[in-house]
């Protein structure tokens, strides 16, 4: 057998067991709706949430993409700790556990139904909706991308990159059709514990490499590209405006109100499960990139002409050059379970707001759970295959387009604070979408990419102050948001008492003091 | 004769040592990596590295273990 026979036999083992730990008897739900298939009725105790947050949340950066950072920008990606630790225990700590309150509560199955539930229904919803999916379909196409390069070139080439992608993309779409949310679970959990083991693995695997192990690969780093110790990086890029701004806008403000982040938190069992999650996650996060950088430095180590967006190849090739055959189908079948892990989490999320909040919501208003479960498959099946038509095209789209997504979601932060913190934000349906469109048009005003794609010259003021887009997406938005809202009608004030109500129920801090009876007159002397 | 009026509670000890440490960690990666940016090594590790992976296991593992009596407080108090 030639090696590459044994990277695609381990391949289909890790597709095997995919396709049934994501259609098993454990993905049976016990009724057909749509409650209990975008998401899971009865809901997921601490265990399967925290794995399939873990691994839900993960994206092909994680294999290879974060390797290709460490390459290109050197130490400069460790920034990412303020994401990795910061946003589950403020994040998901926080906002989560309100959404998963409100969420089992008021039976909501998509990120619209909490919104307007708070400001009110209408043309808004499906506003929310599809501003929302065209921010993860980029995401969804990146998250192919990278994996479908990582097995063609395990392979040799003999799966070619469009086999690649199809074959992901059908293993997502049999797992999804059949059980939803369940199974996107199930297999998120065994993708993330796969993952995990696969970056840990190439680390040592790594350093084997590298003669005098960790203080062998800082001695050989320092003489060959000193630059890659220390801030800004090799290419400049890590400045004081960019750690301050990229790591938390750019991340982890956005990372855990994605639709998919939504379905995991109305999925969890109770609020206190998600509480706990929260305070956890960053074990598993922080877990996953203390490696990436062993990796990332033995890539530039080895293949030091990879330069600009090149060095995510030098891990690729770091495993068909030098890796033996098993271990380099491994390493690939982990890059499958990072990408794919959010692919399908993102396939459902987007299929749920397509099925409830347009075809629902705007087309057929009144049919059996059964019908729209049907149509929420079809769905299904017609967002993969956009997303596979999308990434079979080389473009620099995509790359530009994750980014555009953080600051496109990182949007919605103010109609959440409004919602989810009582008595901080007072913003109305209006305020909440204008606030969002000029954010938007801010965050890529500012982004020097979007400019060549427009066949437009990158204006000489960009980067602006050398902060990432995402902050003065931000920056606009929550002012303009409050500035219009003071002008516009307020929600329905029943929506706002019953949502603030139950949040104060359940989060509600007051203490019961006994007070003295009043005193009569005699006893006032 | 005795009535209730509810009133805001303030913070746990233990909430406020969670925001505390929460603050602290968060500082000590964003602002304070700026004072270390050396080519140092830490067994072997860059010392921008070290810092920033060491005081995010310090985040973690303190915000854990703080968050963790918070809820425990919240169990014993009724609260969700």
């Amino acid at each position: 057998m030639e090696s590459w026979h044994y990277t695609l036999i381990i391949v289909i083992a890790y597709a095997t067991l995919i396709l049934w730990i994501g259609t098993g008897k454990w993905t049976k739900g016990g009724r057909v709706s749509m409650d209990d298939y975008f998401k899971v009725g009865p809901g997921f105790g601490f265990l399967v949430l925290y794995l399939g947050m873990a691994g839900g949340f993960h994206t092909a950066f994680a294999i290879p993409g974060s390797m290709g950072f460490y390459h290109r920008h050197g130490v400069a990606f460790v920034g990412n700790i303020l994401w990795t630790v910061g946003a589950p225990l403020f994040m998901i700590y926080f906002f989560g556990s309100r959404i998963t309150c409100l969420g089992r509560k008021f039976n909501y199955i998509t990120p619209a139904d909490l919104i307007v539930d708070y400001f009110g229904e209408g043309k808004f919803r499906a506003f929310i909706s599809l501003y929302a999916l065209s921010c993860c379909v980029p995401l969804m196409t990146a998250n192919i991308t990278g994996p479908a390069r990582l097995l063609s070139g395990g392979t040799e080439g003999h799966i070619p990159y469009l086999g690649a992608l199809i074959a992901m993309g059908v293993l997502v779409i049999i797992y999804v059709w059949k059980s939803g949310l369940r199974g996107v679970t199930w297999t998120t959990v065994a993708q993330a514990v796969w993952m995990f083991v696969a970056i840990w693995a190439a680390a040592f695997w790594c350093l084997s490499l590298v003669p005098g192990g960790m203080q062998g690969l800082f001695n050989a780093v320092e003489t060959a590209n000193p630059a890659m110790l220390t801030l800004p990086g090799p290419e400049g890029m890590a400045t004081p405006q960019w750690w301050f701004s990229w790591p938390v806008f750019g991340i982890a403000l956005y990372w855990a109100i994605l639709p998919r982040g939504f379905m995991f938190f109305y999925s969890a069992r109770d609020v206190k499960t998600v509480r706990k999650a929260g305070l956890t996650l960053g074990f598993y996060l922080m877990g996953m990139y203390i490696p990436a950088m062993i990796i990332g430095f033995t890539g530039a180590l080895f293949y030091p002409q990879l330069v600009g967006s090149g060095a995510e190849q030098s891990f690729p090739l770091l495993l068909a050059e030098r890796a033996p055959a098993w271990f380099a189908g491994l390493i690939v079948a982990g890059g499958l379970a990072a990408g794919m892990s959010s692919l399908d989490a993102d396939t459902n999320a987007n299929s749920a707001m397509l099925t409830k909040d347009v075809y629902k919501g705007f087309i057929r208003k009144e049919a059996p759970p059964e019908h729209y479960v049907g149509v929420g498959r079809i769905f299904v099946v017609c967002l993969v295959v956009i997303t596979v038509a999308a990434a079979s095209y080389d473009w620099g789209l995509v790359t530009i387009m994750v980014g555009v997504t953080a600051a496109m979601i990182t949007q919605l932060l103010p109609a959440l604070i409004a919602i989810l913190i009582p008595g901080s934000l007072k913003l109305t349906k209006v305020g909440v979408t204008v606030g969002i469109v000029v954010g938007l048009i801010v965050s890529l005003a500012v982004r020097e990419q979007v400019y060549p794609m427009l066949g437009m010259a990158t204006p000489s003021w960009l980067p602006l102050l050398g902060v990432d887009p995402s902050f003065w997406g931000v920056a606009i938005n929550f002012p303009v948001a409050w500035i219009v809202s003071r002008f516009t009608p307020l929600p329905d004030p029943e929506s706002v008492a019953r949502i603030q109500g139950a949040l104060r129920e359940e989060f509600g801090r007051v203490r019961r003091r006994p007070i003295d009876a009043p005193r009569s007159a005699a006893q006032e002397g | 004769m005795s009535s209730e009026l509810e009133s805001p509670e303030p913070w746990t000890i233990w909430e406020k040592f969670y925001v505390a440490w929460f603050l602290l960690c968060f500082l000590m990666v964003w602002v304070g990596v700026w004072a270390v940016n050396e080519p140092v090594s830490v067994l072997g590790f860059p010392l921008v590295y070290a810092w920033c992976t060491g005081w995010g296991i310090a985040w973690q593992t303190g915000c854990c273990f703080i968050g963790l009596k918070v809820e425990r407080d919240d169990e014993l108090a009724g609260r969700s």
